[in-house]
């Protein structure tokens, strides 16, 4: 190791800018490859974020355009943060953001765990592939579509209602798209349809990592592919599954619009209007900037904290101290 | 590249500074329209040409590819306010008046100078919807009123099938739908989610019941206040005799889940026999209020009298398009469906806004006005014999060009290949249109040119509050006493204060 | 992969029987609605008014007047799709860069730093401040109305560098360790040794990347103003929308002569899917290759 001179040398004197600058140093390289990145998430993702500011004021293009428009606007603290309690059924619009965010990372995670799962121990190599190139398919196209086509479906003269209209003559057709009922059970299939087949990507890569010995040298002490399975396979994902699980719990209390407002019409909106499409049409009729950024402020914070949490809580529980950070 | 482009703008700020000489000057200005508006851009097409030799006037397009406004926000957010921008909200349109976004136009556009504008602009029926508190903010699209009528549209083939004459009133109109649905077609009646319920209500107001919803504000002459018809027993009524064509089959079941798009291809395939939506065609020749007005006044603008629109007798249009007979027409729309404003800093520079000020009063004389009138029957296009459309010879012969140009004006136009008649459909179907009149006083409704701060400010809740169980309730999964609960809902959201509001208001504008 | 023989057990095969089912039941699941789409850029107007049920194209009666219309615009198809391609090729490859360049060495545990740095990596991401900031950010960095300001803002993002992590935290380190012992530098260790076993996570990033790069259309519409720089995305979302004005559904449905809008927008989503598609399935036998070779030698 080389002997770096002057003061900052000896680790163990006490003081932050001292560790620090050994630190970099001593790791020059490394830090350095880290830095572009660095940079960049600086500048076009936190320097963004400093425009929640105006969820405390009052801000309006009549103060000002530009960044004097932010300087110049009114403090006036958490006035935005208790209107969003004022929001019409509120309880029920948030229950429903949760429910919704719940179970689509639910149905992604299992999902996709699942279809790695079966295609590992698929044999056939063609009917692997093809699974796996076709599962990516829907991750490629945008909701706007998406929606489309299932809606299309789900239509009184659509394809399940024909279906249905097979199987069991005489009954009515079924109004899937009208009735509240199956709203929550269509955002969440459909949520699945779309990205099940990537959430099985990313673990598959994970299983194509594990080493193939290990299943050779456990079937010569006899274990059996069950065995195999839950001590071999399962294990060997195990991070990459807190790690994914963690990434994606933000999705949880971060639902997105897009797809909700794909499917939302006035009939289903006790159980389908959630915080961002309300929040949606809101800002689009009106404007009101500072109000959705505070309710979107508050949206992260409350995913900040349950993210953190979560991480601790997997550090301290598995053995490899797995986290995201 | 950059520092370059900042020379050429310097250079291009010079020479407007200079006094504008008989050579064609150059100058820029941006321009933004949502692109709702269907707009194809181009970099230069021929009718810009023909503005910059005429004017001076380089037209820079700055298209905003969305149909929303979401771009235009952000760029005045953050200091690109384009020099020209089209806004259809009146309420958006005040509020940038307010944040000083836009300029007022009032001491730039004066009886000598611009005296067709003037007339325009001064016309009282058009004044609530270009100004606010004293000042003019807006110049008014020249071409409204070449806006799509919403009537109710069946198929001649399938009424003649059951050989019943068309209805006259809500009795026969209801057996109507029912020997149509006996006739084997799936929804007699079919709707779409564009325009929710209030779609329907056309329906009804063809056969002579008036029922106004859709959130619309009137004036009760008798007893003097302002009101909401969707708080009317009459809504109660609609949405009872609504919910039970929905029980027997009458109405498309997917009539609150499908666009536009879906609920044409049942019309156009035979599988509904009755819908509600635009009539272009009619609308080009007859609902043109401008060439209307053109029509009884001659070139004097300042006598254009939108109430004439409303007396007129109803003519018969059998000569115009074969295919159209009877036709009748909704006619609820607000004067001024989009209008121009001008940012500030345009407003302040007195050379560019001479420019386009001279742009829009010439857009006013006989000669502009068939320039602006790209897209207008008579003006680059007639129906033949056969009761198809064919092009005239027009300002220019470029298609897109004429879209182009005319989209600088106004929203909508025809497509390009509208010139072979229709080969592709089983058998060419006869488009009846059924025209009904508004029993209502007002003309317009109240809240697209009147203002109430509670109202502006809590309108979306109450839409969402109303369709729900509106819906809920023509849909059967509510039942019809759920309408007390949404009288209740709006009183809790503040009804009581809007009519308050809006009285007072409509009191203040009517005073003289 | 097979893991070892033949079936041995009747379980086994029982197994092999229900999981086959259940991935062709997935599998169908998954392309049916593509075959969809497919199907109704392809048919016949007629058939398509009469009803919007079908699920196959019809080998007989294959209509490509849609495609046609589209691609007759010509002067405006070519450039944006150039501009889509050099997006998706640059943005994936300097993506990808990046990510690996930056989540090596985070994934170091004795970086004392590294903790920290990927929670202000990653933190960003729960917060979305609008579009009014992103634009302005855009706009003083000078990326306004270019294809970079496409690429540059999505740069590193934390999803990718958290996998790749991840990933190289699962790789045992004595192999690195044994190579510093000898003498190599981390530019060494890292292309001769990490990269090759990375095949797997540089497959996965590489198809989440392109895919994100090739469907940009909302930073498209914000950042994106002349034409020359128009995406395919963007372009093709204009022509839906303009053929979706009340004019033009009328006009396509009462002539009959223009495609009806919701032909041209399933063509779209088939001209705009299917390159990534192809290139999707293209590059498979390389990475699986990769992969299987990475996996056996480690």
């Amino acid at each position: 190791m080389k002997k770096l001179p002057g003061l900052w040398y000896d680790p163990k004197h006490k003081g932050f800018w001292r560790g620090l600058s050994f630190e970099l140093s001593h790791n020059r390289v490394l830090y350095l490859m880290v830095l572009p990145a660095v940079l960049l998430t600086l500048v076009y993702r936190y320097l963004p974020m400093l425009f929640v500011v105006i969820s405390f004021q009052d801000y309006s293009f009549a103060h000002g355009l530009g960044i004097m428009g932010i300087i110049n606007s009114p403090f006036v603290g958490f006035k935005h943060f208790a209107e969003l309690f004022t929001i019409p059924d509120f309880g029920l619009k948030f229950t429903n953001t949760l429910v919704i965010g719940l179970g689509k990372q639910i149905i992604n995670f299992s999902g996709g765990l699942m279809l790695a799962l079966l295609l590992y121990e698929m044999s056939n190599r063609f009917l692997r592939n093809a699974v796996r190139v076709v599962t990516l398919f829907p991750y490629m196209i945008s909701w706007a579509v998406a929606g489309a086509i299932f809606s299309g479906m789900m239509q009184s003269n659509g394809l399940f209602n024909a279906v249905i209209a097979r199987l069991a003559p005489g009954a009515s057709a079924v109004g899937f798209l009208i009735d509240p009922r199956y709203f929550k059970p269509i955002i969440i299939l459909t949520e699945g349809w779309k990205y099940m087949g990537l959430m099985g990507a990313l673990f598959y890569a994970s299983l194509l990592g594990i080493d193939i010995t290990l299943y050779e040298f456990s079937s010569v002490d006899g274990a059996s592919r069950w065995d195999q399975f839950l001590h071999i396979t399962l294990p060997s994902i195990r991070t990459t599954m807190i790690v994914v699980a963690l990434l994606n719990l933000q999705y949880i209390v971060n639902v997105g619009p897009d797809q909700v407002l794909m499917f939302l019409n006035p009939n289903v909106y006790s159980t389908g209007d959630i915080i961002p499409t309300y929040v949606y049409r809101q800002a689009i009729f009106f404007g009101n900037y500072s109000w959705a950024t505070a309710v979107g402020l508050s949206q992260s914070v409350l995913a900040f904290i349950m993210v953190i949490f979560a991480n601790s809580l997997a550090r301290k529980f598995d053995e490899n101290r797995t986290g995201l950070w | 590249m950059k520092f370059a482009r900042i020379i050429l703008l310097v250079a291009a700020l010079v020479i407007c500074l200079v006094p504008i000489s008989q050579a064609a000057k150059s100058i820029e200005f941006s321009r933004v329209f949502p692109v709702s508006s269907g707009y194809f851009p181009q970099e230069v097409t021929p009718v810009d040409q023909m503005v910059e030799n005429k004017f001076g006037l380089t037209l820079k397009k700055l298209t905003v590819p969305a149909t929303d406004t979401t771009k235009l926000q952000a760029m005045i957010a953050s200091g690109d306010v384009p020099d020209i921008m089209l806004i259809g909200e009146l309420n958006q349109a005040i509020k940038l008046l307010s944040d000083k976004v836009i300029g007022d136009l009032t001491p730039l556009i004066t009886k000598d100078k611009y005296p067709l504008l003037y007339a325009r602009v001064t016309n009282k029926d058009y004044r609530p919807f270009i100004a606010y508190g004293g000042k003019l903010f807006s110049i008014p699209n020249p071409n409204f009123y070449t806006q799509f009528p919403h009537v109710p549209i069946y198929r001649k083939d399938i009424a003649d099938d059951i050989a019943l004459k068309l209805p006259t009133n809500l009795a026969e109109f209801s057996s109507w739908l029912a020997a149509i649905k006996k006739s084997g077609v799936k929804y007699p009646l079919t709707c779409c989610n564009g325009f929710n319920y209030g779609n329907l209500r056309m329906v009804f107001n063809a056969f002579g019941v008036a029922i106004d919803t859709n959130g619309l504000w009137h004036w009760n002459d008798a007893k003097k206040t302002a009101y909401c018809d969707d708080m009317t027993e009459n809504m109660r009524k609609a949405l009872a005799y609504l919910r039970q064509l929905k029980a027997d089959g009458l109405l498309d079941a997917d009539w609150s889940t499908q666009n536009e798009e879906v609920m044409f291809n049942k019309f156009v395939s035979g599988q509904a026999a009755f819908m509600q939506s635009w009539s272009v065609a009619w609308w080009r020749k007859e609902g043109n209020i401008e060439q209307y007005q053109r029509e009884q006044a001659g070139e004097d603008v300042s006598k254009f009298d939108p109430d004439a629109w409303n007396r007129r007798p109803v003519p018969s249009h059998v000569d115009i398009f074969p295919r159209l007979k009877e036709i009748k027409a909704y006619q609820g729309w607000a004067p001024v469906w989009d209008r121009f404003v001008f940012s500030t800093k345009c407003v302040a520079d007195k050379a560019k806004m001479a420019k386009i000020l001279e742009l829009a009063e010439w857009s006013l004389t006989k000669e502009g006005y068939i320039a602006v009138g790209i897209g207008q029957e008579g003006v680059d296009f007639k129906f033949n014999e056969k009761g198809y459309l064919t092009w005239l010879p027009g300002v220019t012969s470029d298609t897109r060009a004429r879209k182009g140009f005319a989209n600088l004006y106004y929203f909508g136009s025809p497509g390009d290949d509208q010139l072979e008649p229709p080969g592709d459909l089983d058998k060419p179907f006869d488009m009846k249109i059924r025209r009904y009149s508004h029993e209502q006083p007002l003309f317009f409704d109240i809240n697209s040119y009147l203002v109430s701060k509670t109202w502006a400010e809590k309108a979306a809740q109450f839409a969402e509050k109303r369709d729900g169980i509106f819906y809920g309730i023509i849909n059967g999964m509510r039942p019809v006493s759920d309408f007390d609960a949404w009288l209740k809902d709006a009183k809790a959201l503040g009804y009581d204060a809007c009519v308050k509001e809006f009285t007072a208001a409509y009191k203040a504008a009517n005073k003289k | 992969m097979k893991l070892f023989g033949k079936r041995k057990t009747v379980g086994e095969f029982y197994f092999f029987i229900l999981n086959t089912v259940i991935l062709s039941i997935i599998g169908l699941a998954m392309i049916l609605p593509f075959t969809h789409v497919l199907a109704i850029s392809l048919a016949n107007q007629v058939q398509l008014a009469h009803s919007q049920l079908i699920l196959f194209p019809n080998p007989l009666h294959l209509n490509f007047k849609v495609y046609a219309f589209i691609f007759s615009r010509g002067e405006t198809f070519l450039r944006p799709f150039y501009n889509t391609v050099f997006v998706t090729v640059v943005g994936t490859f300097l993506d990808l860069v990046l990510v690996l360049i930056t989540a090596y060495p985070l994934s170091k545990s004795k970086l004392k730093y590294a903790r920290p740095l990927l929670l202000f990596m990653f933190l960003p991401m729960l917060f979305n401040p609008g579009i009014i900031p992103r634009y302005l950010v855009v706009r003083s960095t000078g990326l306004m109305d270019s294809l970079w300001a496409l690429i540059v803002p999505s740069l590193a993002g934390a999803y990718g560098i958290l996998l790749a992590v991840n990933f190289f935290r699962s790789l045992p380190p004595e192999i690195e360790e044994s190579a510093m012992m000898d003498g190599a530098g981390y530019l060494t260790v890292i292309t001769r040794i990490v990269l090759p076993l990375s095949k797997p996570i540089m497959a996965t990033l590489a198809i989440l990347m392109s895919v994100s790069y090739w469907n940009i259309l909302f930073d498209a519409v914000l950042f994106v103003s002349s034409q020359s720089r128009w995406t395919l995305q963007l372009m093709l979302y204009q022509l839906v929308a303009q053929f979706a004005t009340p004019a033009a559904i009328i006009n396509a449905n009462s002539i009959g002569s223009m495609p009806a809008p919701e032909q041209i927008r399933m063509t779209a989503v088939i001209v705009t899917t299917l390159p990534i598609l192809v290139l999707y399935a293209f590059c498979q036998k390389y990475l699986v290759r990769g992969i299987t070779v990475a996996a056996v030698k480690g």
